[in-house]
């Protein structure tokens, strides 16, 4: 269940790259970053979306993959994810949500703002594998 | 019970297990709001509070969550009755409980429609009134910011009704807002409590 296939091993080799998760959840933070660590990820893990804002400020060079829960207190995934791409517009965006994501809110909030999967909680760590091997990661 | 004086006037500071003696103590009428520091915090509160409500005092219990889903709820409601989730469904199903989540309550199409069910029907069901938990998040997630002070002071201090009002505030939203409309929760509320941050070992 917690393995990534070949398919993911260019990520793995992608020289330091890593991947920012961001969920209120600490247990769900804590799921993804063992799941990916495993497979020789590199993982920032946050639970509060302003400290990981700041994180992302100093270090979005290393990283090319946000993965962000959408309802969060203080800043919503929507918000973050804002705040990300002006910060690095290239970095790759995959929201997750427990809730049914509200298509009129979600064109409301990022209109111009391509995000490059979705996640619907509760998801299998191959389901989370798959998402990750269809964004290509490699691109800077 | 140990209260330290808060940053801002007239909120109380205190420990969880002090806000739940207050939430405890509340009377028909009390609205109140509480601003906790995390989810855990949170669940501790809730899971608690209905328990003994549900089990001992024979009242209406409605929970609108927002950073977390009904299911999780009653997750956490079943582990604290130490019953399984059919049992929790149980409540439910002879309408001590309710669980809906807080965006469709607060801002859906047909708002506080399980406070007014709850209102309605807590006589009919042999219950002595309705307790409301309700996570305001809903707004802050909308940044509808001065909507949730607008709805907060259409609200009276006291209700007239058997019902007790808990507005539940997490620490990151209630940051967000101004001092003024923070002050103005505040004044508006009968009491209201910011709960600290547990200290991790």
């Amino acid at each position: 269940m917690l393995s990534l296939n070949s398919n993911c091993n260019e990520f793995k080799n992608s020289n330091n790259k890593s991947i920012l998760v961001v969920d209120d959840e600490h247990d769900i933070v804590n799921l993804i970053k063992q799941a990916l660590q495993r497979n020789g990820l590199k993982v920032s893990p946050f639970t509060d979306p302003a400290m990981a804002l700041e994180d992302f400020k100093v270090n979005c060079k290393t990283c090319n993959l946000i993965l962000s829960d959408i309802r969060m207190p203080g800043i919503n995934g929507y918000e973050f994810v804002k705040k990300a791409k002006e910060i690095d517009k290239q970095v790759k965006v995959v929201l997750m949500s427990a809730f049914e994501i509200n298509d009129k809110e979600f064109r409301n909030l990022l209109p111009d703002i391509k995000v490059d999967g979705f996640l619907q909680k509760p998801f299998s760590i191959q389901q989370l594998e798959e998402v990750i091997e269809k964004i290509n990661i490699k691109s800077d | 019970m140990g209260d330290a004086p808060g940053m801002i006037q007239n909120l109380i500071n205190c420990r969880v297990d002090n806000a739940l003696h207050h939430l405890n103590q509340a009377e028909y009428g009390a609205h109140l709001m509480i601003v906790y520091p995390d989810l855990d915090t949170l669940r501790e509160l809730y899971s608690n509070y209905v328990h003994k409500q549900i089990k001992e005092n024979k009242e209406i219990v409605l929970i609108n969550p927002f950073y977390e889903t009904t299911d999780s709820v009653r997750q956490v409601l079943s582990e604290k009755f130490n019953d399984d989730i059919s049992n929790v469904s149980k409540y439910e199903k002879e309408e001590s409980l309710m669980i809906a989540d807080a965006l469709e309550e607060y801002l859906g199409d047909q708002p506080l429609i399980y406070v007014k069910k709850g209102l309605a029907n807590y006589a009919k069901v042999g219950k002595k009134g309705l307790s409301v938990l309700a996570d305001l998040g809903a707004y802050s997630h909308r940044s509808k910011h001065d909507d949730l002070v607008n709805y907060e002071l259409s609200l009276p201090t006291k209700y007239d009704v058997q019902m007790k009002g808990f507005c539940l505030y997490h620490q990151n939203d209630f940051d967000n807002l101004s001092d003024e409309q923070k002050e103005k929760l505040i004044e508006h509320h009968g009491k209201a409590i910011e709960i600290i941050r547990r200290k991790k070992n």
